[in-house]
């Protein structure tokens, strides 16, 4: 039973209730982003309406509306004066919503508040895409979709039948919400909100101190996830490559601009060898424009930078994962010939600090002259003396290198990359220091695998006249296990792991089920982002040109058009179903087979005889088939007559016992024939 | 069956022997709140029954005896002038009252009969041009003798239709009889007997009767039986539209005496012979149907359609 509502009408009590639930559902997932002050005014705003629903408070009067308005619009200019950008807005977003309680008075104010709503939900997702997120939204619709329905119909009493209906009119909408994901073109923004300055997350950073890769090897949040098109590579060649420090100063290493500057790819010079890899790679947000990649990696597709450095940039910091595919080809002599400026760059060694080191590097240089084996020998004394490989080396300070390499010759990547490039400049050698990320883990759910933050690694390449660029790893020299097995396992093996804790739930990686667990759970996030996320414009006009031939602009409005036009086809065909069709009771299909299944036996139904009858009848003959036969009548008469048609449970139940019972009918019928029925 | 339903059908039993079934329709005209006809040959229990009833109510009771000579205004009441206030005054008849006992109808003429037309259907009578209410609940009880039998004249349709139910009585079986031969008369029985039901459980079995859930493919079914009625050629007159809601609420208070919330078939093919029975006309005379008839819609019309 429905109750017309106009426009005037008073808002059922059921209708505040659920729009009050929505409300307070919408701002949970901002109150650690924004201020604390507007949850304040948010809950006073809800207590107010309560109260003039039980009467003790009047609706704002229109001062007081104004005076609100004003405050609040002062007060977000004021907290947001040096960053006016979404932060704000949202903050204002909710602000309203919540300050049109106080004047909600008619049904025609619920509805301006419900749809402020709808857009209200939709800010959450600014912040998070993440597939918990999208779920939480989907349940904050939800909500306020209950109270709509709540305003038109006063009478639907109880919890749960508000909730189910407005679940079922939600889920008769994904045929429509499928045809817009696909087809609904992706136009570019007309105006862009200033995004807050990214959060500190974890990530390689610009400049290297011994130090700093530490504390990065020890989180596990993901870097980045890469797909193979075919198979994936082993362990010891996946060297991500994603930034080069040349500029020492003597302290740290930072970034040349000159290994930044853009270049187009095919300018990249080396010799192309047989072998290779095609993948893509979808990155977690990260606060610079750092492209991992297998060198040398030449971009698939466009909107990749190129650097001098032979690295790949992307041409903006991302808010949310960003997708690209590349070709890694297998090399030699990358870039054979150094201009000078790049030589001297990779030569430099300002300051007088570390000469104990320095002269080291002198007595190599001496002793074997071609650097191939200055940078051997480096590499062998690695190997040979005690050099150790920990996560918690010993600091030092002005003569850090002096104090790793003769002292306490304890360190971690870094460390022994750094170490090594200052030995070859030292020996004249032009040397330079890489940092990326090494190895990953394969996913057993999906083929594909995933870089953590804790396969953060650093080496060196230097230049080797006549050959280029080649890389040096001087931690495999020390610690072999971090290159060929991975860092966790390396750490569990030195019981530095250091389980729980920084660790998170990769501590628990001891349990099979939860290892299991953790790994599916990035296969879903996977797969979110890989085909939910990144079906960007590109990936529809590629998705549109694969399955129908056509992947433009036009094409894609026809497209939408047309199916459109179907799913609302069939919904009227699903409406006028009952003039269409003949309407047929809920459980007609099983009584049907049923009615047949005892017809094998040789016992009609009469027309007259109801299921339970029917079912008693044949029961005396088939006393085998008796409990069957009783429940089926039971079942069938509850969904027909008890108006359960909605209990999706019983339905499955009602099939599943013709199924029995066809099972025990027909081993009974090649056993024996049929008995007479009474 | 709910537990008061079953005390009130044990209870009327008693004084009743042997006719359980018939106790029960009975029971359930009165909580569908309709009228119950009584038909039967003399001395089969009939008024028993119907004293019976009113008794376990608990209600308030008047019986009126029909004779060929009773007139409208022996049943509604009648205004004769005062002389001391110099005006008509209204004395109300025994329809005034909540269980009408309308004992032997037919013997009276077709006139007095229809004076409880209103009074049935729309629970108020008219009289001297005023409109009084009947006090609630009300309920007209009423008992005949076969049509065939001397001195009685036939209910007219309009009249039959707005009873309820019907219900014949029929011959004890031998078991029954012999109980009744040498146990306690029925009159000292009924004297006996207290009443079971107060008026507000009564009232409160009536709303759980009216909140009973009937679903689609019950309607389904009631709308077969009946359109069948209107169609079959050996079936004179079909069902009225007051006959189907009549069969719904005897079928949703069926359902409550069986302790049910929902109207399965079975409550409808228990009621049908009651309900549609008195209603129907053969085909080929018009003359009122016998039970083969109310027997061959019943088997004729698919129940699942």
């Amino acid at each position: 039973m429905s109750t017309s509502v106009s426009y005037d009408s008073q808002i059922s009590r059921g209708s505040l209730f659920w729009l009050l639930s929505a409300q307070f559902a919408l701002i949970l997932p901002h109150v650690f982003g924004l201020p604390p002050w507007l949850f304040g005014v948010c809950l006073f705003c809800g207590f107010w309406r309560i109260q003039i629903y039980r009467g003790k408070f009047p609706f704002a009067s229109g001062l007081t509306r104004v005076i609100m308005i004003t405050a609040s619009m002062i007060v977000v200019v004021f907290s947001y004066m040096d960053h006016l950008g979404l932060d704000a807005a949202v903050t204002f977003l909710i602000l309203i919503f919540f300050l049109k309680l106080l004047e909600t008075r008619h049904a025609r104010d619920m509805y301006v508040t419900i749809f402020l709503g709808y857009f209200v939900a939709a800010t959450q997702l600014l912040y998070d895409q993440s597939i918990l997120a999208m779920v939480y939204a989907l349940a904050c619709y939800l909500l306020l979709s209950v109270s709509l329905l709540a305003l038109h119909h006063r009478d639907l009493g109880s919890f749960s039948v508000p909730i189910i209906r407005t679940g079922s009119l939600m889920l008769q909408g994904i045929p429509v919400l499928l045809v817009l994901f696909l087809f609904f073109p992706r136009v570019e923004p007309l105006w862009r909100v200033p995004m807050p300055s990214p959060d500190k997350r974890p990530g390689l950073s610009d400049t290297v101190t011994l130090g700093a890769f530490g504390a990065l090897a020890r989180t596990n949040e993901v870097a980045f996830r890469v797909a193979f098109e075919s198979g994936i590579p082993p362990m010891s060649e996946l060297y991500w490559r994603g930034v080069v420090f040349e500029n020492f100063d003597g302290v740290s290493w930072h970034i040349s601009p000159a290994s930044e500057k853009p270049v187009k790819p095919a300018s990249w010079q080396y010799r192309k060898r047989s072998g290779g890899y095609s993948y893509s790679v979808i990155l977690e947000p990260s606060e610079k424009t750092w492209l991992f990649a297998l060198p040398v990696a030449q971009p698939r597709g466009t909107g990749l930078l190129a650097t001098a450095g032979y690295t790949l940039r992307m041409p903006d910091i991302q808010q949310g994962r960003f997708q690209y595919k590349l070709a890694s080809l297998a090399y030699s002599d990358l870039e054979p010939v150094l201009s000078v400026e790049s030589r001297q760059r990779n030569l430099a060694l300002p300051g007088g600090q570390n000469p104990q080191a320095r002269e080291l590097a002198q007595e190599l240089a001496q002793r074997y002259q071609a650097p191939r084996k200055i940078a051997a020998a480096v590499m062998g004394m690695f190997n040979q003396q005690e050099y150790y490989y920990t996560l918690n080396p010993p600091l030092f300070g002005r003569d850090s290198i002096d104090g790793f390499l003769l002292h306490s010759k304890q360190g971690y990547c870094e460390h022994y990359a750094a170490g090594f490039v200052f030995l070859m400049r030292a020996a004249g050698v032009p040397a330079r220091m890489v940092a990326g990320y090494l190895g990953g883990e394969p996913n057993p759910f999906e083929e594909y695998l995933s870089v953590r933050q804790m396969d953060a690694h650093a080496w060196a390449e230097a230049w080797i006249e006549g050959r280029g660029w080649e890389r040096f790893d001087p931690t495999a020299q020390v610690a072999p296990e971090r290159v060929i097995d991975g860092v966790e396992s390396m750490l569990r093996q030195r019981n530095e792991f250091d389980p729980g804790g920084l660790m998170g739930f990769l501590g628990y990686d001891d349990l099979a089920w939860a290892r299991g667990m953790r790994l599916w759970w990035d296969a879903v996030n996977y797969g979110w982002a890989h085909w939910f996320l990144n079906y960007n414009r590109t990936a529809q006009l590629d998705w549109m040109k694969n399955w129908f031939g056509r992947g433009d602009m036009g094409a894609l409005i026809q497209f939408l058009a047309i199916s459109l036009s179907a799913v609302m086809l069939l919904l009227v065909i699903w409406m006028f179903r009952n003039l269409l069709f003949r309407k047929r009771p809920p459980a007609h299909a099983a009584a049907v087979g049923f009615t047949w299944l005892l017809g094998l036996l040789g016992s009609k139904r009469q027309p007259s005889e109801t299921m339970v009858n029917y079912s008693a009848r044949v029961a005396q003959v088939y006393p085998e088939l008796a409990e069957t036969l009783t429940d089926f009548a039971a079942v069938y008469s509850a969904l027909s007559y008890a108006d359960l048609r909605y209990h999706w449970g019983r339905r499955l139940n009602l099939h599943r016992l013709v199924i029995v019972l066809a099972a025990q009918v027909f081993a009974f019928k090649l056993r024996r024939p049929a008995r007479a029925t009474p | 069956m709910s537990k008061q339903v079953s005390r009130v059908v044990r209870s009327i039993g008693q004084v009743l022997v042997g006719k359980e079934d018939k106790v029960r329709l009975a029971l359930c005209c009165l909580l569908a709140r309709g009228h119950l006809l009584i038909e039967d040959l003399p001395g089969m229990g009939k008024t028993t029954l119907a004293h019976a009833l009113a008794q376990a109510l608990g209600l308030e009771f008047q019986r009126i005896q029909f004779t060929s000579d009773l007139l409208p205004a022996d049943i509604i009441g009648v205004s004769i002038f005062e002389r001391d206030e110099s005006r008509f005054v209204f004395h109300p008849g025994p329809i005034f009252t909540q269980v009408l006992l309308a004992d032997e109808i037919n013997r009276a003429t077709p006139k007095t009969q229809s004076a409880l037309l209103e009074a049935m259907a729309e629970q108020q009578i008219t009289a001297d041009g005023e409109s009084r209410r009947l006090e609630s609940p009300f309920f007209v009880i009423a008992t005949q003798n076969p049509e065939h039998q001397g001195g009685t004249f036939p209910l007219p349709e309009s009249q039959m239709d707005r009873f309820t139910m019907r219900i014949q009585l029929g011959y004890p079986d031998p078991t029954a009889e012999r109980e009744m031969l040498t146990g306690l008369s029925g009159q000292e029985k009924l004297e006996q007997m207290k009443s079971l039901l107060s008026q507000d459980e009564l009232l409160d079995l009536q709303q759980q009767a009216q909140a009973v859930k009937v679903s689609e493919s019950l309607l389904d079914y009631l709308q077969r039986l009946v359109a069948f009625t209107r169609q079959d050629d050996d079936i004179g007159v079909g069902l009225s539209p007051r006959a189907v809601l009549a069969l719904l609420h005897a079928a949703r208070s069926w359902a409550v005496m069986e302790g049910r919330d929902y109207v399965i078939p079975e409550d409808v093919q228990h009621v049908f012979p009651a309900v549609g029975g008195h209603r129907l006309r053969d085909g080929a005379n018009l003359l009122p149907a016998d039970g083969a008839i109310v027997h061959r819609v019943m088997s004729a019309v698919d129940v699942l359609a």
